[in-house]
């Protein structure tokens, strides 16, 4: 029997079978279930919240357009991320020229933060622009592989399904792409 | 003595042996600077841009249609006509290099888990690393010559940003290096 439209224990086949059918609630909730996750990733990708959440957008599009594309090798995650991160690697492609490192402590800070915490939080700015110049500077294969994995929340086997590349590729690439932070975050982490 | 595996499910469990990639450290750090998480006003501007460009008439969902119909058909009368084309001068024949990972000294390939491996007993002095199993090249290498290879381009390592040079090599064999004095450090 179908969980009712919009019901939250919907499992992956059965959210894609509304799809198919062209259910605007199942889209409804595919995008809240998966929206959060994709943002972070487009974020870590992108180092822009304004373009983060286009290439949100134009991620999701794509996954609705070709949902019966799907083959059901991976999880729906698994594809969904997959299709948002190249829209975000699109993205930042094209705005390859746009030099949008500077990260604003109004946009970061929580609406509802308290005044206490306020130097934590500008804190927090110059740390989270430290991090994404560091995550720039890693070559973008290792880049995506790294932010898959740890802001996606993938295991090295989906990050490898997710990429198409062999296990030991995305293992080796997080090894990489670690000692590389170490020595662009060397006053953060030790080597 | 750490032995790593890849396990045969698939699963990260099977490479517990290898501990954490990533490291605490870093991963603290990415979480400790995660981005906010956009608000609902902003979650619902993005839904219905989402949504109009779905819903837009003369949306690319029509144009995407017609393209993939104009493709299909422009495929099955190239594959009518194809029989009749001449074969195409293949050319001269150029070798695809694909990039690699550089090697690490440090870096471990899963092999076997540690309750695959018992050691009894290792010989000699000073060693490091113990090398368990057989070669994976089994035949013999045939290298190119200097005549085999065509170099169209070239770009610094994305890596270390080390600048290629190519040279005629020793004994008619061609060599390719990165100059290690411009190695980012």
């Amino acid at each position: 029997m179908l969980n009712p439209p919009g019901s939250s224990v919907s499992t992956d086949a059965i959210l894609l079978d509304r799809l198919a059918r062209g259910d605007r609630a199942a889209l409804d909730e595919l995008f809240r279930r998966y929206r959060g996750v994709a943002f972070r990733v487009a974020y870590r990708l992108l180092d822009n919240e304004a373009d983060a959440l286009d290439a949100v957008q134009e991620g999701f599009v794509k996954v609705i357009r070709h949902v019966d594309r799907f083959g059901g090798r991976c999880a729906l995650k698994t594809w969904v991320l997959r299709v948002v991160s190249n829209a975000a690697l699109d993205l930042g492609r094209q705005r390859k020229r746009r030099q949008a490192r500077f990260v604003s402590a109004t946009v970061d800070c929580p609406v509802d933060y308290d005044p206490a915490d306020r130097m934590t939080e500008i804190e927090r700015s110059e740390l989270r622009k430290t991090v994404a110049e560091a995550l720039a500077g890693l070559p973008e294969a290792q880049r995506l592989t790294f932010v898959l994995h740890v802001e996606g929340g993938f295991s090295y086997r989906e990050v490898a399904d997710s990429l198409g590349v062999p296990i030991g590729t995305v293992m080796s690439r997080l090894f990489f792409a670690r000692k590389r932070l170490q020595i662009l975050l060397a006053d953060r982490v030790q080597a | 003595m750490k032995i790593f595996a890849h396990g045969s499910d698939g699963s990260d469990r099977s490479y517990s042996g290898l501990g954490d990639i990533v490291g605490a450290e870093i991963r603290d750090l990415f979480e400790l600077t995660r981005p906010p998480e956009p608000s609902e006003s902003e979650w619902d501007r993005v839904h219905r841009s989402m949504a109009e460009s779905m819903t837009r008439p003369g949306s690319p969902w029509r144009t995407v249609a017609l393209s993939v119909a104009a493709g299909i058909a422009l495929a099955v009368g190239a594959i009518t006509c194809w029989p009749a084309q001449p074969p195409a001068n293949p050319g001269p024949e150029v070798a695809q290099v694909s990039r690699s990972e550089p090697a690490d000294e440090l870096a471990s390939f899963p092999l076997a888990t540690e309750d695959d491996v018992e050691i009894h007993s290792i010989r000699g002095d000073g060693w490091k690393s113990a090398v368990l199993g057989r070669s994976a090249m089994t035949e013999e290498i045939s290298w190119a010559g200097p005549n085999d290879i065509q170099v169209k381009s070239s770009a610094p390592d994305e890596y270390y940003g080390a600048e290629p040079k190519l040279s005629g090599g020793t004994h008619n064999m061609p060599v390719i290096w990165a100059d290690d004095s411009l190695r980012v450090r």
